[in-house]
């Protein structure tokens, strides 16, 4: 604990007994960041009508694939860099298992890329899984995404 | 001077974690489930090709009153007709449906040649009617039908191509 407090005045004091003040940055503004769905109305996605074709390839599902483009930016513009990309189910259907880029979701959140580009549009593999068990009808599901600086 | 690059260090650190942001979105998925069945060809005598698919072909080759019975069938002389007996698998599956069972018929896709009477679970086929087979079948299950082609002693030596168009309906 002395040692730290020493440490600390240092190089508080330091500035001053060198003789000659340096320039003080002002405090930089907490960064901005956005995440947007390319070419989609209204964040939605339909892929319409879901029927079963017998296949070898899954038995006793159908499996029905989407390619969303994710947009992460800086508030600022300026591209490069990289940002956490996280997604969960924020409204499941029941009937259903959802994947991005083949991890299921659930509703707690689980890293679909650590390194997403940052000023790129990045394609990811939507995977909306329907076992043939499940009852017809209506289906939906909201798929919360989320992106962060560290 | 050691301890000095130690508190520059820290500070460095502290100040980074302060710019850290988040954003989110929320991506809507919709669409419909549609309920369905479908049916395959799970054998049938004869040399077959495409069985477990729904368009399964028998070939068998040629057939007399007085040779061996092609493979897969069983013949029978009678005084004025033989008849090749086998029989034909039939599976149906469904999907995102509530129907315990369903009805399965069968009908000839042209007019049988002269002296010539198919037969299917013994009911005769036409190409103008479909014959029923079964209306409790059991999805997920193969059923075995019957099959039986009866030939006349009368019916010209020719060709006894066919085709039967198999319908399965949900209860």
């Amino acid at each position: 604990m002395r040692t730290v407090s020493l440490v600390l005045a240092l190089a508080l004091a330091l500035p001053v007994v060198g003789g000659k003040r340096r320039a003080v940055a002002p405090p930089a503004a907490a960064e901005e960041i956005s995440i947007a769905f390319v070419e989609l109305t209204a964040g939605q996605v339909d892929v319409g009508v879901i029927a079963h074709v017998p296949s070898k390839k899954k038995q006793g599902w159908t499996v029905v694939t989407r390619t969303i483009g994710v947009r992460i930016d800086r508030g600022n513009r300026v591209a490069g860099g990289t940002a956490i990309l996280r997604a969960w189910l924020d409204e499941p259907d029941a009937r259903c298992v959802v994947r991005v880029d083949g991890v299921a979701l659930t509703n707690v959140p689980r890293i679909i890329d650590a390194h997403a580009r940052i000023g790129a549009v990045t394609p990811h593999r939507l995977e909306i899984e329907v076992p043939v068990t499940a009852a017809e009808g209506p289906l939906a599901s909201a798929i919360r995404w989320e992106v962060s600086t560290e | 001077m050691k301890k000095f690059a130690i508190a520059v260090l820290a500070t460095v650190a502290i100040s980074s974690s302060a710019f850290a942001a988040t954003s989110s979105g929320t991506l809507t998925v919709t669409g419909t489930v549609e309920s369905s069945i479908s049916l395959t060809i799970e054998s049938a005598g004869g040399t077959t090709s495409g069985t477990g698919t729904d368009a399964a072909t028998s070939a068998l080759g040629s057939i007399s009153r007085f040779s061996a019975a092609p493979t897969g069938f069983t013949l029978a002389r009678g005084a004025s007709d033989w008849t090749l007996s086998s029989t034909v698998g039939v599976k149906v599956s469904k999907a995102n449906l509530t129907s315990t069972d369903y009805t399965l018929t069968a009908q000839l896709g042209a007019a049988p040649a002269s002296g010539i009477v198919w037969k299917l679970n013994g009911s005769t086929l036409s190409d103008s009617a479909a014959a029923t087979l079964t209306s409790t079948g059991t999805y997920e299950s193969t059923g075995s039908y019957s099959w039986d082609i009866v030939v006349a002693n009368s019916a010209a030596a020719a060709a006894i191509d066919n085709s039967i168009s198999f319908t399965a309906t949900s209860n």
